[in-house]
């Protein structure tokens, strides 16, 4: 252990003091993670949002998971209901939704708009990996 | 005015060496960052596990370091404070590539981010020792060399210190397998040709596994294999020690891309012998390139 034998440039100095916090950051934030984690699993959000900018019949569909397990193989069946009957079905499939993250779907519908409408969800399903 | 010139001269050495470092960080590691897998492990794989695979990758750039690295003779902490730059730099370089590539953006959620960047950066701190040491020009790292031994220590200490032969080989068995084996061991291929495969073809693959072994170590004159052929034994032993520790890296990688945990002993077999084949030519041919 003769550390004080080499002397080190300010390049080598800059890049070991970048290194060590680097990996005190890396280690404590998986601590951290790991102190914190208590196996929830996947929990998605939706929210359906209308988009207003295309011509086309079309809405916004934004999927969080606020769970603490990552999500695989989401399938999210959505059905467009005008004056109460369900006219159309559509699904959305996603490879993955990590923790703390959210993926952004579109949804286009072939109907025309009515006043009323309404979108419901009406199944999600999920893998846990 | 001479001591600017010698600090000036001395930081440049450095640049060029991290320069050498980032290109075998990314030649050893590029497929790993082009593989959608090894993003999905980031943020499937659980925190301890990575923690796990951060406390791996340390160890073994120290013990690479210590048997191969640049620096011949290098003392403890000489050594820790290299592979302490090695991950850093890593960490860095994979980071910046995966935002070039977009696999990262800032809207991403910090455990997305974390776990995509430590996953790719450990095999890319592999390949920046590796290519630290071994891609540099013969005159640059005899000065390298030279230069950086403290005067006591060249005399003796560190230097005149026999390197234990059989943990040496280990080291770098291990290494080499670990960076061959990784570029693979994250794909789905691996469980589809354990799947699929007969009996008599997991028992074929394993004798090609040790019969590359054996040409690359004592019948192709391979770079810095001995040209001396040992006794049969001798022989069978060794292959047998690098296909052993091919199998074990391949578990490893295997459990660590959650390869493992949910499929039956057969299908867990099947898959390390498989992935045995690249492990075994990681520690054979791997080791003897990335070796001193």
């Amino acid at each position: 252990m003769d550390t004080g034998k080499k002397s080190y440039n300010v390049v080598e100095k800059i890049s070991f003091a970048l290194g060590l916090l680097v990996l005190v950051a890396l280690v404590s934030f998986l601590v951290y993670q790991m102190v914190q984690k208590q196996n929830v699993p996947p929990i998605l959000e939706l929210s359906i949002v209308e988009e207003p900018l295309t011509p086309d019949y079309d809405f916004i569909i934004e999927v969080k998971n606020v769970g603490e397990e990552t999500a695989e193989s989401i399938s999210i069946v959505l059905n467009l209901y005008q004056e109460g009957i369900a006219v159309e079905e559509g699904m959305i499939r996603l490879q993955y939704i990590p923790i703390k993250s959210k993926k952004t779907a579109w949804i286009v519908f072939g109907q025309k708009e009515k006043l009323g409408d309404s979108v419901i969800v009406s199944s999600i399903t999920f893998v846990k990996p | 005015m001479k001591n600017i010139t010698y600090v000036k001269e001395s930081n440049r050495k450095t640049l060029k060496e991290y320069g050498r470092g980032i290109i075998g960080g990314l030649l050893f590691s590029l497929p790993l960052v082009y593989t959608s897998e090894v993003w999905w492990t980031g943020f499937i794989t659980a925190p301890k596990y990575l923690l796990c695979c951060v406390f791996v990758t340390y160890l073994l750039l120290m013990g690479y370091n210590r048997y191969a690295g640049m620096k011949e003779g290098s003392s403890f902490a000489e050594i820790c404070w290299d592979s302490v730059e090695e991950i850093g730099l890593a960490f860095v370089v994979s980071f910046l590539f995966l935002l070039l590539i977009s696999r990262i953006e800032f809207g991403m959620s910090l455990e997305e981010i974390a776990g995509k960047v430590i996953v790719e950066s450990m095999i890319v701190a592999i390949g920046i020792s590796v290519g630290t040491a071994q891609l540099g020009g013969n005159g640059d790292d005899g000065d390298k060399n030279e230069q950086n031994l403290p005067a006591n220590r060249q005399d003796g200490d560190d230097v005149g210190k026999k390197d234990n032969p059989f943990i040496k080989r280990i080291i770098l068995a291990i290494c080499g397998s670990v960076l061959v084996a990784s570029a693979v061991a994250p794909t789905e291929e691996i469980l589809i040709i354990a799947v699929s495969c007969s009996a008599l073809h997991l028992l074929l693959m394993l004798v090609i596994s040790l019969l590359i072994t054996g040409i690359t170590l004592y019948y192709s004159d391979f770079k810095k294999s001995s040209g001396s052929r040992p006794e049969i034994m001798v022989m069978l032993l060794e292959l047998m020690v690098d296909y052993i520790i091919a199998l074990v890296v391949g578990y490893a990688l295997l459990r660590f891309f959650g390869r493992v945990q949910d499929y039956g002993f057969t299908i867990v077999v099947a898959q390390m012998v498989v992935l045995g084949i690249a492990g075994t030519i990681g520690a054979s041919a791997g080791r003897l390139l990335i070796g001193r």
